[in-house]
């Protein structure tokens, strides 16, 4: 019986490990590429937005929603001849039946996609995956996510794309798809 | 008398500098002073600050006007191997040191962690290690930096535009 719990244990601990952000696989693949740009923002750097003092109340509400955030990962690179093959390459690698759609942007230059994973009725997880004509970058935020929340951190993390969520006020279920 | 004066007045100036630097840095500093191409750097908070104010933007200053100190060591890469340590080796004793990490960033072949050191409130420690292809840089303040300033400004963002 201990056996088969310490099993069952070995299992979530290593899934749950596997399953902590979807470009995991990504970044293996690409760590050791030196013309990828590669950021981690750990939990504890998150952590510190808790003792910052807050003018307004919005902006309390945007350190609250910070300090709950477990880790950001981006991984892009600029210049690149083949980021549309980086971007559909993007969606083999990312198990796809883990994430819901959230918002689909194309306009000439770029394509964007976010995708959202949900359990309990949170958000745990934002990936947004961006292929343009000469730039690519996938980005996985993870924690505990406001969506209301996600383009003001954007603003202050200086992460462009994350702006375009702005007029979101809540996740839909089903698909929205928008052209620019 | 003055130069005993002033010999008591160093010693004790120095004496509170190197009780003011974390072991880490201590021992890194110990492992690789003295070799050729190593260089080291302290500063106070005034004298860091003064040149902040004089080559930086608002804001930097803005964020960095709490610290106390700054220190630095640049140590050739082939230093490491003389000394038959490693980079991630080092990365191990911040661990220990109860340094947590807060950011890494991979650019154009160099990388760059920053750790902070939870002390007192409003008095962490924070260490920065740059490793290029060649140099290993290694970055130790102490006093309070606006995470937001942190996670906003190079090397912790990522811009596309």
């Amino acid at each position: 019986m201990k056996k088969i719990i310490a099993v069952v244990i070995v299992m979530v601990v290593a899934q749950g490990a596997f399953a902590q952000d979807a470009i995991s696989k990504f970044f293996t693949k690409y760590q050791s590429d030196e013309s990828f740009s590669q950021v981690t923002v750990s939990s504890k750097m998150f952590s510190l937005f808790t003792n910052m003092d807050a003018d307004t109340p919005e902006d309390k509400e945007v350190l609250n929603a910070i300090s709950k955030l477990k880790g950001l990962r981006i991984l892009g690179k600029q210049d690149a001849r083949n980021a549309r093959e980086l971007y559909k390459e993007a969606f083999t690698l990312i198990p796809m039946k883990d994430y819901e759609e959230l918002l689909s942007v194309r306009d000439k230059d770029k394509d964007m996609k976010f995708l959202i994973k949900e359990s309990g009725g949170k958000i745990s997880e934002l990936i947004m995956i961006m292929g343009g004509t000469n730039d690519f970058m996938v980005m996985s935020l993870f924690g505990e996510i406001d969506l209301k929340q996600v383009s003001h951190i954007g603003k202050k993390m200086n992460v462009d794309g994350l702006e375009k969520l702005e007029k979101m006020n809540k996740p839909e279920k089903t698909d929205k798809k928008t052209n620019e | 008398m003055k130069t005993l004066i002033a010999s008591f007045l160093l010693v004790t100036v120095l004496s509170a500098t190197a009780v003011a630097q974390s072991k880490s840095f201590i021992s890194f500093k110990e492992k690789f002073i003295g070799l050729e191409d190593v260089h080291h750097l302290s500063l106070n908070g005034f004298f860091a600050r003064t040149i902040f104010k004089m080559v930086a933007e608002d804001d930097l200053n803005h964020a960095v006007k709490a610290i106390k100190n700054i220190r630095l060591v640049t140590v050739p890469k082939a230093a490491f191997q003389k000394q038959n340590v490693s980079v991630p080796g080092f990365k191990n004793v911040l661990h220990g040191d109860a340094f947590e990490e807060l950011a890494h960033v991979k650019e154009n072949g160099d990388d760059i962690t920053l750790y902070m050191q939870s002390t007192q409130k409003n008095d962490n420690r924070y260490m920065v290690l740059v490793e290029e292809e060649y140099v290993v840089t290694l970055i130790e303040f102490r006093g309070k930096v606006d995470p937001d300033f942190l996670i906003k400004n190079r090397p912790m963002s990522y811009n596309k535009s």
